[in-house]
C-alpha cells in the first residue's frame, strides 16, 4: 500500500521538485555577480563549442531534405522551385530547432547531468552551500541561461548552414538552380516562421538545460547514480523537445 | 585574455542577430541595407490581405504589409505597409488589392502616377482604386456561370422537348414537318407538270408567232402590240417560277437539316415566328398553287390575247 | 556557541536522528563519534543547515538557522569552514583556485592579496608548492589538506571536519591530526570533528559525543571517556584500538 502510494506520488513529487528548483533558480537571477564568470564559460561551452557539430548536422539535414524532396517531386506540372518552398520552411520551422535540440540534448544535457551529478556525489555542491554560496544560482542559473541565450544562436547557425547546404546540393547536384531554390523559398516565406523557430529554440534551450541540471543536481547513489542521471537527462531532454515541439506548434501556429 | 569568453559569446550573438535579420529580409525580398518608407492606404475590402503580404509595383516586390486593421467607425480597412526608401512614389499613385487569398498570393499593388509629380513621404496615405480586374472577374464569375447554367439548362429542356415531340407521331412539330414535306412534294410535282404545259404553251406560242410573222406584215401595228404584251407576261411567268424554285431549294435544305436532326430544331421549336412564317408561307404557297391551278388564266391572262385569234 | 535541541530527522519515514540535544561551546573541539550509519554526518549537516530537521532546533549564536531566510542562512554559513569527507575540491579548478574561490567570491580583495592569502593557507597546511596542480593530480591526503586550506581561507569561527582521517594511512592521519590541533591553537576556532577514528579523538578533542542508532548515547570530556564504563562506548573504543593495532596487516 505504501509502495503504491509512493509510485503514484513520485512523479508528482519530481515535478514539484523540478518546479521548485526552477523557482529558486529564477529567484537567484538577480545575483549576477555570483554567476557572471560561469555564465560566459557555459555560454562558450553550450554555444560556441557546439557550432561545428550543429553546423554539420544542419548542413546534412538541408542537403538530405533537398535531395529527398526533389526525388518525391517528379511531376512535370510542379515547378522545381517548389523544392525550395518546401526545404527552406522545413528547416526554419522544424529541422533547424529540432536537430539542434537533439544534438544539444546528447551533448549538453548529458554533460550537465554528469557534471552536477559528480559534484553532488562528491559533496562539491554541499561544499559550495557550506561556504555560504547559493549553489543553484552558481551552478544552475548560468547553465540554463546559457542554453536559453545560446540555443537561438545555434538555431540561426543551423538554419543558415542548412539552407546553404540545401542550395548547395540543389545547385551542384543538378537538381535545380540556386536562384530557383531561393525564388521558391521566397514565394511561401512567412516572417513569423523564423520567429516561431526562435521561440522554439528558446524553449528547447530551457528544456534541455533545466531538465539535465535538475537530473544532475538531485543525483543520488554514487557513481552509478551519476550514470543513471546522465542517461535520464539525455533521454528526457529528447522526449521533452518533442513534447514542447508539438505543444508550441498547436499553441502558436 | 581576461574577457575571452565574453568576447566569443558577444561575437556569436551579434553575428547571429545580423544573420537572422539579413536572412529574414533576404527571404522577404526586401532591400537588406537601405531603409524603408512607411505608408498607409485604405480599402473597403482587404480581400484576405494579411501582415507580410508583398507590395508590388508592376509585378515587382518592393515592400510588405505591416498592419491590416479594420476600422469599424469608417467601415473600411486601414493598411500600413512599407516600401523601399529609394523608391520615388509620385503623389496621386493609387493602390489596390490583387490576387486571391485562397492561393495565398494576395498583394497590394501600387499604380504609379505621373513620375513628374513630387514623391510621397513617410506616413502619407495613398488612395485606393479598387477596380480589380481579376477581382471583378471573380465577382462576375458566379453570375456568368449562373447564366450559362440556365442557358444550358433551357437548351437541354428544349432539346428534350424536341426529342419528345419528334418521338410522338401526333406531335405538332412532326405534323408540321410532314406537312412541309408533302407541300414541297406537291409543289415539285406541280412545277414539273406545269413546266410541260408551259413548254407546250410556248411551243404553240412559237407556232403562233410564226403565223403572226406572216400576219404581221399585214397587221403590223396591232401585232407588235400583241407581241409586246406576250413578252411581258412571259417574263412575269419566269419570275414566278424562279421564286418558286428558290422556295423549294430552301425548303429542301431545311428538310435535309431536319432529317439530319441538327440543333436548329431547338430554334425551330423556340422561335414561333419562324414557325408561323414557315406555316404561312406554306399556306400561301398552297393557296398560290391552288389558285394557279384553278385560275391559270389569271397568270396567263395575257395569253387571252391569243384567243383573240 | 551552537545549540542542538531535541533534533529529530527521518528520511522517507525512516528515523535517522532521535531526540539529539547537544551544546558546542566556543573555543572547544568536540568530537562526534559513532559507528558508520549512526547519523554522525547527518547531524553535522544540520549544524550548517544543509539538512532541515524534521523537528527540533539548531541555534548558532542564538539564531535558529531554520527560521531565517536563505540569504541570512548563507551569511551564518560563512562563519563555518567545512572539511568534507572526500575533500570536495572543485575538480574544475586547480588547488590554488580552489582556495582562492571563497576569497574571490566573498571578499573584495585584490588579486595580489588573494595570492598572498592562498599561499599563507597552503603554508598552514604544509603544502606550499601544490598551487598550480589540478585536484586529480593530488593524493588523498593532499586533497584533504588543500580542502582544509580552502575551509580556513575565510578565517571561520567554526571548523567542521567530516571524517578528516578516513581512508588515509596512519602516518598521514597523524599529520592531519597535528594540523587540526595546530590550526585550533593558531586560529582560536571552535571545532566539530565527526569521526570514528578514536586515535584522532584522543589526540585532538576536548570533548566527545557518542551517537548510537540515532540517539546521543554519551557526552563527556576525554578524561571522562577514559574513566567511563559505558558498554557501548567501551565496545566502540575497544574496536578502534584493535583496528589501530593492526593497520599494517590490512
Amino acid at each position: 500500500m505504501a509502495s503504491l502510494s509512493l509510485t503514484l506520488t513520485k512523479p508528482l513529487r519530481n515535478v514539484g521538485l523540478y518546479v521548485l528548483l526552477m523557482v529558486k533558480a529564477f529567484a537567484s537571477l538577480g545575483e549576477f555577480r555570483l554567476y557572471r564568470k560561469n555564465l560566459f564559460k557555459q555560454m562558450v561551452r553550450v554555444g560556441i563549442d557546439s557550432i561545428p557539430i550543429v553546423a554539420l548536422a544542419a548542413a546534412f539535414s538541408g542537403a538530405v531534405t533537398t535531395v529527398q524532396t526533389a526525388y518525391q517531386l517528379v511531376s512535370p506540372f510542379i515547378p522545381k522551385r517548389i523544392i525550395g518552398s518546401i526545404v527552406a520552411p522545413s528547416l526554419i520551422l522544424e529541422l533547424g530547432a529540432v536537430v539542434t535540440g537533439f544534438i544539444l540534448a546528447g551533448r549538453i544535457g548529458a554533460r550537465f547531468a554528469a557534471e552536477l551529478g559528480t559534484m553532488r556525489v562528491t559533496e562539491q555542491i554541499d561544499a559550495l552551500e557550506a561556504m555560504g554560496l547559493n549553489s543553484i544560482g552558481y551552478l544552475i542559473v548560468p547553465r540554463v541561461l546559457a542554453g536559453v541565450v545560446m540555443f537561438p544562436v545555434l538555431y540561426v547557425v543551423a538554419c543558415f548552414v542548412g539552407i546553404t547546404g540545401g542550395i548547395g546540393v540543389a545547385h551542384f547536384g543538378g537538381y535545380l538552380e540556386a536562384g530557383e531554390f531561393v525564388a521558391g523559398a521566397r514565394e511561401f516565406f512567412q516572417p513569423f516562421d523564423p520567429v516561431f523557430g526562435l521561440i522554439k529554440s528558446v524553449v528547447f534551450g530551457f528544456a534541455i538545460t533545466s531538465i539535465s541540471c535538475y537530473k544532475g543536481y538531485y543525483t543520488g547513489g554514487g557513481a552509478e547514480g551519476v550514470g543513471r542521471a546522465t542517461t535520464d537527462a539525455a533521454v528526457l531532454s529528447c522526449v521533452y523537445i518533442l513534447v514542447a515541439d508539438l505543444l508550441l506548434a498547436i499553441v502558436l501556429l | 585574455m581576461k574577457y575571452g569568453n565574453e568576447l566569443k559569446v558577444g561575437i556569436a550573438v551579434v553575428l547571429s542577430i545580423i544573420v537572422f535579420i539579413v536572412g529574414v529580409r533576404y527571404f522577404q525580398d526586401l532591400p537588406i541595407f537601405s531603409g524603408t518608407l512607411e505608408l498607409y492606404t485604405t480599402f473597403e475590402n482587404a480581400d484576405g490581405l494579411i501582415v507580410g503580404n508583398p507590395v508590388q509595383i508592376n509585378g515587382v516586390r518592393v515592400g510588405r504589409v505591416n498592419e491590416v486593421r479594420l476600422r469599424p467607425e469608417t467601415r473600411n480597412v486601414l493598411v500600413r505597409f512599407q516600401v523601399d526608401r529609394d523608391l520615388q512614389i509620385p503623389e496621386g499613385s493609387t493602390t489596390r488589392v490583387s490576387g486571391l487569398s485562397a492561393l495565398s498570393s494576395v498583394s497590394v499593388v501600387i499604380n504609379l502616377a505621373d513620375a513628374r509629380r513630387s514623391a510621397v513621404s513617410a506616413g502619407d496615405t495613398l488612395t485606393s482604386d479598387q477596380t480589380d480586374v481579376l477581382g471583378n472577374l471573380v465577382d462576375q464569375a458566379p453570375r456568368l456561370v449562373h447564366r450559362a447554367d440556365s442557358l444550358f439548362g433551357s437548351a437541354t429542356t428544349t432539346l428534350n422537348t424536341a426529342e419528345q415531340l419528334l418521338a410522338r407521331p401526333e406531335s405538332d412539330l412532326r405534323q408540321t414537318l410532314v406537312a412541309i414535306g408533302t407541300t414541297a412534294r406537291t409543289v415539285d410535282q406541280l412545277l414539273r407538270t406545269e413546266q410541260q404545259r408551259l413548254a407546250s404553251t410556248l411551243e404553240s406560242v412559237d407556232t403562233l408567232a410564226t403565223s403572226l410573222a406572216d400576219f404581221s406584215t399585214t397587221n403590223q401595228d396591232s401585232l407588235s402590240l400583241a407581241v409586246q404584251r406576250l413578252n411581258r407576261s412571259l417574263t412575269q411567268l419566269e419570275r414566278n417560277l424562279t421564286a418558286l424554285e428558290q422556295t423549294t431549294t430552301t425548303l429542301d435544305a431545311i428538310l435535309q437539316k431536319v432529317n439530319q436532326g441538327e440543333g436548329t430544331l431547338g430554334l425551330l421549336v423556340n422561335d414561333p415566328g419562324l414557325y408561323h412564317r414557315l406555316d404561312s408561307t406554306t399556306t400561301q404557297l398552297n393557296r398560290l398553287l391552288v389558285d394557279f391551278q384553278q385560275n391559270p388564266k389569271r397568270y396567263l391572262k395575257d395569253l387571252k390575247l391569243v384567243e383573240v385569234f | 556557541m551552537i545549540q542542538i535541541e531535541h533534533l529529530y530527522k527521518s528520511f522517507d519515514g525512516k528515523p535517522v536522528l532521535r531526540d539529539v540535544s547537544l551544546e558546542i561551546r566556543d573555543g572547544e573541539t568536540l568530537a562526534i563519534i559513532g559507528r558508520s550509519g549512526s547519523g554522525k554526518s547527518v547531524l553535522m549537516k544540520h549544524v550548517i543547515g544543509l539538512l532541515t530537521p524534521t523537528s527540533g532546533r539548531v541555534q548558532v549564536d542564538g539564531t535558529d538557522i531554520n527560521e531565517i531566510p536563505y540569504r541570512r542562512l548563507r551569511e551564518v554559513r560563512r562563519q563555518f569552514g567545512v572539511l568534507f569527507q572526500g575533500g570536495a575540491l572543485f575538480d574544475s579548478m586547480n588547488a590554488f583556485e580552489n582556495i582562492a574561490f571563497p576569497l574571490r567570491t566573498f571578499t573584495d580583495m585584490e588579486e595580489a592579496a588573494i595570492r598572498d592569502e592562498v599561499y599563507e593557507c597552503l603554508r598552514l597546511v604544509e603544502l606550499p608548492d601544490v598551487g598550480p596542480k589540478r585536484t586529480a593530480e593530488l593524493s588523498g591526503g593532499m586533497q584533504k589538506r588543500v580542502a582544509l586550506a580552502r575551509a580556513i581561507a575565510l578565517r571561520p569561527r567554526y571548523i567542521i571536519y567530516d571524517e578528516p582521517t578516513s581512508g588515509l594511512d596512519p602516518e598521514t592521519s597523524n599529520a592531519i591530526d597535528d594540523l587540526i590541533r595546530a590550526l585550533t591553537d593558531e586560529m582560536n576556532v571552535t571545532s566539530i570533528v565527526v569521526t570514528h577514528d578514536m586515535h584522532s579523538v584522543l589526540s585532538i578533542a576536548d570533548r566527545a559525543a557518542l551517537l548510537h542508532r540515532g540517539h546521543l548515547h554519551w557526552v563527556g570530556t576525554i578524561d571522562e571517556l577514559h574513566a567511563s564504563d559505558d558498554e557501548v562506548l567501551c565496545a566502540f573504543v575497544k574496536a578502534n584500538e584493535y583496528q589501530i593495532g593492526v593497520p599494517q596487516r590490512v
